[in-house]
């Protein structure tokens, strides 16, 4: 039979072998006992005395250390069999007396005897059966081992490994054993030696071969290992001519083999890490029951590596990759070796292949098994020898724990123990328990978790007898899988909801609370809530507490309108509950359900009232919350209450934070008190010194936050912020640094006191709070620290978010324009940035402030366009590169070298897209109309874009070659057409835009007069949406377009206006009723040249009426210069549907008429059945105030910008221009009297000069509009602040009219 | 300015950036793959800070997140950037403590995974719809231990073979991950 293959040809890594001291060494019968592994067998042998008679001597001519192992029968065994009682003692003197008398004696056995492992008899003669007993091991003689072998004859040679040859014998008692002969181990002691043997050989389990015994002689060392009959794995698996080996005995090798390792790694102790798992170091028995060869033996030849390093492509398929790498060797390196080897079980594929395919077997597996794990096919990795033949289930355990064993990371790895757990899961009913389980592991419950298989589980919610706990379980795991973002389908949800419902009839609270979960959570459609409604109705009313609660906000949720007046009551109640729990959970609900059925819960005010009052912290929050919701729309009752809290009865530090937000909302709104003192401010200040931090922050945060704050009021929070600043914990540095921050922007001043505490922040390793507390001195800071905080800056700029880039930017910015002596370093900064990689918010950041500081800074100009022109070398965003080359055309002809910019522009023309390139010719186009040296190349180049494949970069050169002249002759360029190509577009480009859609395709040409030059104001819708903040630098919002069209078609289709003419402008709608009254109504003037029409918006808002003959009676004694003319009623206007109705007046041509009117509503009011419709036939006649309208000034005025302000005001010229001065009386600030002139001559800003820098005591103003008769209009304001309070201002206007600039004068002056 | 505090999201992610649980009150995230996208974001963000003595705080896509890490447990609370920061992070340690005292201190993923229930019930007693409800850890773990005192039997109610299967369940998971 098959005689035991031991180490193959491929040898590599030795292992290093720890073992516990428990028993001395011991030999147990190998094959077919299985046996508690560490047990020592209870041996029959006979006396230790004899043993010294059958010493054989060593000697081994290598010197490295070989392992060998060798069967040799010996045919006296009783020659070394001791009697139990004796054993231990015996052995130990006997161990000594061999090795010293041995010494020298015994000539080493020729190592030349073996020529080649390739000559291994592959299958000896049988060896007869083993005995029932097993041996101890033990010392033996060089003889002994001579004997048993034959004396190491080439015929008993079974291999050769990495640690020396192996030769089979047999003991005299009839035993097998294989011998192996270490290669030299170079002088490691005798001592260490034994120590060493000693260790491995008390490590005795069913799947590892056992050390039987020893010999020492000389410098030679032998291993005595029991013998094992049928070769190795790696034989079976690959060797030529067996018999492919079946799915069942691959499975219960891969499971015998793991169980062996997993005693080495996890019940030896020390632990023993084999180092060399492969195939070749499984050994078989005649059962195929796998046995692990060769552990432990690294260590005994420590000092001899050379094996490893030459021969070290033998097992690489085998070698852990962090192994092979960096030798850092634990466990998990065993577990990789397994999965290989699991891979060749499974594959019957060799670990490398020898017929020259690259990959190694794992790097070809490696994918299939990903796949496999999850949930793809794997049936090309599985051996095609099996032919199908194998248990699926089975096969999976085995590719999982392969996918799993041979992972990169060593971390993620399993254990031994838990391979072989789950290796086995199908094959035995007895599981190792997993008691130690790998903390590393990813481990989670819901592993493999399968919405189905969940699903399925349900069902439990239908048992008769519900089993609470179970059914809990079960709601987790729907709740995770909806957390992990599983999606339900309608009906499963539904599925799931009915069955849910029955779990009411648990008692179970805990089960109670995961179904209140999972309800909300699967959002019910209404007719599903009421299967729940009464369950949850009667839960609200229940004795517990937590019910009641639960109950409320679950119902809250899923409920809707018509079911909410049936729980109104009890919710009322609620609110006023004793449990704070209860009355948190409906004020919460009232928050919610606040924002969909308003009516319903403002009727709870009462309640709430009484909740702001509770003693529970949070009740009161909650209360606080929902009262100011509730009168949000009322101002005077939001003062109201503010005063009454303020006055301190507020115990939550939230609702104190709330607090503080009403009162800074009162502020905002009341302005400042006659005396000049801010109301609430020493509230606010005194929520500085509240022990909460949270409320301390909010109100330090709110009064930076107002409105025009004096030092004086900032310097307390100022104070409480820096303290914060040098807080341990880095969210109050943060709130406190990027509040600072803000205020740095317009009181830098303020913030200088905490410069000291601030630069301590910029090494903080939250890079938010450095990046915030750096840009807070740039904005403080002096000349002379510049340098000191760019070097800082540059060195953490790219671990930063773009967020925080702009900020920097913009520090950057505002710095370079304050200290403009240090462009240099700042535009470098700002071109290196340029460069890296970064975000289109970001870059367009930075793009600006380069343009900007062109602008503004002379020096920079050269330079910052280089910088720019290197930029669109490499530009990815189309945006950035037409403003870029925009740009270029404008300022690069002026510079002193302009023919540098062409190539990087013409780079453009032949290198980008089609958007690009045309704003590339353009560019071209101004270089060439202003550098006359330039223009014969110009030509050139534009000649070359005719031939583009854009039609626009065709049409612009071609347009550009013939405005420039393009017969090539150097001409001098005239005005119209540098006019042409610089001068500034006066019309709105949303109109513009509009007009150019609606405009057809005629003879015609589009006439660029006809666009409508007005700017339109924002909607009011607008304005309410909170929370809606400018970002960024963006120019003035865009005006949503065409309201001004819909109106215009609107008016003509009157027929009444339609002789009115063209209509000059539509004013924003004015509200002439209070919000949520019974009839909403609000008026739109439309100004025409001789007429002026009101248009009335009306919405009614009473379900149970429907309005006719709706009209407005306008009273117009207070404007004596208008005279009604016409006046066109509304005939119905059922519930919610807006209707018009118009009323139209003449006024004297070309007359800014002002004046007051007042109006009534009249109408017929009809009762109307709100559930049926049906209107009753008779109505009422009845009249509704509506508050007054006035006709201003500002109404004929068009807003309309310009895009150059400088050049139109240059261009329309000194002689109409008026100039006066005026003195505005007190005002709270500059911003104040900016506003007001603006609102009083109703134009439009321009460049941004409506907003005023804090704290600046002068400010100019510009503005811009179309007087009624189509008269351009400029303004240029001067504000200075005189006295205390005091403001005065220079008006300067001018327009093509000098009528109209003393008109605008006169205005002025009256208003 | 969101004139009540406002919770936009509270995640709890493992050291890889997976789910364990999360819960979203703000319609800023319509769909699983924008919440996943902002998950990944943040995850990425803050994966190298080391945010586990104190809170930390950073600034994303102009939300305010505040956070803390308990061994391989990854606690954030989100809101809007003109939130009150001192307030969520009051939101961040009530949560933090609470699964701290409902894991009996052993605030570890695999525990949270195996009592996911008490981490739901806490998200749920913390923030309603955004509304903070309770930031005090202990209130907190009370409400939601007081629900689930007779469920969840304890271990040793379980007959041994239950338990075994139980633990063969979760190894042959583990490992067919």
């Amino acid at each position: 039979m098959a005689t035991s293959k031991p180490p193959s040809l491929d040898d590599n890594i030795g292992g290093s072998s720890l073992a516990p001291p428990f028993s001395p060494p011991s030999h147990f019968s190998p094959n077919s006992r299985p046996l508690a592994p560490p047990k020592p067998q209870s041996d029959k042998s006979d006396s230790n005395d004899n043993k010294t008679a059958l010493r054989i001597g060593v000697a081994a001519g290598a010197g490295l250390l070989f392992i060998v192992m060798l069967v040799f029968l010996i045919s006296c065994y009783n020659h070394y069999y001791n009697n139990t009682g004796q054993r231990t003692n015996n052995w130990q003197t006997n161990n000594k007396l061999q090795s010293t008398d041995q010494f020298h004696k015994m000539p080493p056995p020729g190592s030349g005897q073996v020529s080649s492992e390739h000559s291994w008899p592959i299958a000896p003669p049988p060896p007869p059966p083993m005995m029932s007993s097993s041996d101890m091991s033990s010392s033996f003689t060089y003889d002994d081992l001579a004997v048993a072998t034959g004396g190491f004859t080439k015929d008993k040679l079974l291999g050769q490994g990495g640690f020396g040859y192996v030769h089979k014998g047999v003991l005299p008692n009839g035993k097998e054993i294989a011998v192996k002969s270490l290669k030299s181990n170079s002088g490691q002691g005798e001592r260490e030696f034994q120590a060493e043997v000693e260790i491995i050989s008390r490590v005795h389990h069913r799947h590892l071969v056992s050390l039987v015994g020893y010999c020492i002689a000389g410098s030679q060392r032998m291993l005595v290992y029991e013998f094992v009959a049928n070769s190795t794995l790696e034989d079976h698996l690959h060797g030529s001519g067996r018999p492919t080996m079946d799915f069942n005995t691959r499975h219960r090798i891969a499971l015998g083999a793991a169980k062996g390792f997993a005693y080495l790694h996890e019940d030896c102790h020390p632990k023993i890490i084999h180092r060399d798992i492969k195939a070749a170091n499984i050994l078989l028995d005649e059962n195929f029951e796998a046995k692990v060869a060769d552990f432990g033996l690294a260590k005994l030849s420590s000092d001899n590596h050379t094996h490893v390093s030459t021969r070290i492509m033998g097992t690489f398929g085998y070698l852990a990759p962090e192994y092979a790498s960096s030798g850092k060797l634990t466990e998990k390196s065993d577990v990789y070796s397994y999965g290989v080897m699991l891979l060749e079980l499974i594959t019957g594929r060799r670990p490398i292949d020898m017929d020259g395919d690259d990959d190694t077997l794992v790097e070809w597996a490696r994918p299939i098994l990903i796949r496999a794990t999850e949930g793809g096919n794997y049936d090309e990795l599985i051996d095609p020898r099996l032919e199908g033949n194998f248990d699926a289930q089975q096969m999976l355990c085995m590719v999982a724990c392969a996918a799993a064993t041979i992972r990169h990371s060593a971390k993620r790895r399993p254990k031994m123990s838990q391979i072989s757990a789950v290796v086995s899961e199908m094959a035995q009913p007895l599981v190792k328990k997993d008691d130690d389980r790998d903390d590393e592991m990813d481990y989670s419950p819901f592993m493999g978790i399968e919405k189905g298989a969940v699903l399925q589980e349900a069902r439990v919610f239908n048992d008769p007898q519900l089993d609470a706990r179970r059914c809990s379980q079960v709601i987790t795991k729907l709740l995770y899988l909806l957390n992990q973002g599983e999606a339900f389908t309608k009906v499963e949800a539904t599925e799931v909801f009915f069955s849910v419902t029955k779990l009411f009839q648990s008692k179970d609270i805990g089960l109670r609370r995961m179904v209140y979960l999972i309800i909300k959570e699967l959002s019910p459609s209404a007719d599903e809530v009421i299967i729940v409604t009464s369950s949850l109705m009667k839960d609200m009313n229940s004795r517990t507490d937590m019910y009641r609660a639960n109950a409320i906000r679950v119902l809250c949720r899923i409920t809707d309108g018509t079911l909410l007046t049936q729980i109104e009551r009890y919710l009322k109640q609620a609110i006023v509950d004793k449990n704070p729990v209860v009355a948190s959970a409906a004020l919460v609900s009232g928050i919610h359900l606040l924002q969909t059925n308003p009516e319903i819960v403002k009727r709870w005010s009462n309640e709430v009232q009484e909740a702001v009052q509770s003693r529970a912290a949070l009740v009161q929050f909650h209360a606080l919350a929902l009262l100011h919701q509730i009168r949000q729309n009322d101002r005077l009752a939001v003062s109201k209450l503010v005063t009454s809290l303020t006055k301190g009865s507020v115990r939550s530090p939230l609702a104190q934070c709330l607090l503080i937000r009403y009162t800074s909302q009162v502020i905002r709104e009341s302005g400042i008190s006659q005396t000049g003192d801010r109301p609430f401010y020493d509230y606010l200040e005194s929520c500085l010194r509240h022990k909460a931090e949270m409320v301390i922050f909010e109100a330090a945060r709110a009064i930076t936050e107002l409105n025009g704050v004096t030092t004086r009021e900032l310097t307390p929070a100022i104070t409480v912020l820096q303290l914060f600043l040098s807080s341990s914990k880095p969210v109050l540095r943060f709130a406190a640094v990027r509040t600072l921050n803000k205020v740095a922007m317009t009181h830098p001043m303020a913030v200088t006191n905490c410069n000291i505490d601030m630069e301590s922040l910029i090494s903080d390793q939250n890079r938010s709070i450095a990046t915030l507390a750096i840009t807070t001195l740039l904005k403080t800071g002096n000349e002379s620290s510049i340098d000191r905080l760019m070097k800082q800056i540059t060195n953490f700029m790219s671990d930063i978010a773009d967020e925080f880039k702009i900020v920097v930017v913009e520090a950057i910015r505002s710095l370079c324009l304050k200290f403009p002596l240090k462009y240099r370093s700042l535009m470098n900064f700002l071109s290196n940035i340029l460069r890296e990689e970064g975000g289109f918010e970001y870059k367009k950041a930075i793009v600006d402030s380069i343009v900007i500081l062109i602008r503004d800074i002379p020096d920079a100009k050269e330079g910052g366009l280089l910088h720019l022109c290197e930029f669109i070398e490499d530009c990815e965003f189309t945006y950035l590169s037409t403003q870029i080359l925009h740009f270029l055309g404008n300022e690069g002809p002026k510079t002193s070298d302009p023919s540098k910019y062409i190539r990087y522009i013409y780079n453009r023309v032949i290198l980008e897209n089609a958007t690009v390139r045309a704003s590339a010719v353009s560019t071209l186009a101004k270089f060439g109309a202003l550098v006359d040296s330039l223009k014969p190349r110009i030509f050139v180049l534009l000649k070359r874009c005719l031939f583009d494949s854009d039609d626009e970069v065709r049409d612009r050169a071609t347009l550009y070659l013939n405005t420039l002249g393009g017969d090539g002759a150097v001409v001098e360029t005239d005005e119209e057409v540098k006019e042409f190509l610089f001068g500034s577009l006066d019309v709105p480009l949303t109109n513009l835009e509009t007009s150019l859609k609606n405009y057809e395709p005629s003879e015609e040409p589009f006439d660029i007069y006809s666009v409508p030059k007005e700017v339109k104001s924002q909607p009011l819708a607008e304005k309410k949406a909170p929370g809606k903040k400018p970002t960024g630098l963006s120019a003035p919002s865009v005006a949503p377009t065409s309201t001004v069209d819909a109106y215009e078609r609107l008016l003509s289709s009157i027929p009444e206006f339609a002789s009115y003419g063209k209509l000059f402008k539509s004013s924003a709608p004015v509200e002439l009723t209070e919000a949520e009254t019974e009839y909403a109504v609000n008026v739109v003037k439309h100004i025409f040249d001789s007429h002026i029409v009101f248009q009335y918006n009306c919405t009614n808002t009473i379900p149970e009426q429907l309005l006719e003959n709706v009209s407005v009676i306008v009273d117009a004694s207070e404007a004596e210069e208008f005279s009604e003319v016409a006046s066109k009623p509304l005939k119905s206007l059922p519930y919610d549907t807006p209707g018009q109705t118009f009323v139209a007046f003449e006024r004297p041509e070309g007359v800014p008429a002002v004046g007051k009117f007042s109006n009534t509503l009249r109408f017929i009011v009809k009762e109307v059945d709100p559930s049926t419709g049906e209107v009753e036939d008779d109505g009422v006649e009845d009249e509704y105030q509506l508050e007054d309208l006035e006709v201003v000034s500002a109404d004929y005025m068009l807003k309309v910008g310009v895009s150059n302000f400088r050049n139109a005001w240059e261009s329309l010229g000194a002689d109409c221009e008026k100039i006066d001065e005026y003195g505005l009386g007190p005002m709270e600030g500059l911003t104040e009297a900016v506003n007001a002139v603006i609102s009083l001559l109703g134009m439009q800003p321009c460049e941004g000069t409506e907003v005023v820098p804090s704290n600046s005591r002068s400010h100019t103003c510009l503005l811009s509009g179309l007087y009624i008769g189509n008269v351009k209009v400029l303004v240029r304001l001067s504000f200075g602040v005189g006295g205390p309070k005091e403001v005065a201002m220079k008006l300067a206007v001018r327009s093509e009219d000098i009528s109209v600039s003393d008109a605008i004068h006169e205005i002025v002056a009256s208003g | 300015m969101e004139i009540c505090p406002s919770i936009k999201n509270i995640l709890l992610l493992d050291s890889e950036g997976k789910r364990v649980a999360v819960n979203y009150y703000s319609d800023d995230w319509p769909t699983n793959a924008a919440k996943e996208a902002f998950e990944k974001a943040v995850f990425a963000k803050t994966q190298k800070t080391n945010a586990r003595a104190e809170a930390e705080i950073t600034m994303f896509d102009n939300y305010i997140v505040v956070y803390k890490f308990a061994q391989d447990l990854h606690f954030f609370v989100t809101g809007s950037d003109n939130e009150n920061e001192i307030i969520l992070a009051s939101v961040l340690q009530g949560f933090f403590d609470a699964v701290g005292i409902l894991l009996r201190g052993n605030v570890e993923k695999k525990e949270a995974l195996e009592n996911l229930d008490l981490i739901l019930l806490c998200l749920d007693e913390i923030v309603d719809g955004g509304i903070v409800l309770e930031t005090d850890a202990n209130v907190i773990a009370g409400k939601v231990a007081s629900n689930s005192v007779d469920s969840g039997a304890p271990l040793s109610e379980q007959t041994i073979s239950q338990a075994l299967a139980t633990a063969r369940e979760h190894l042959a998971r583990s490992l067919l991950k």
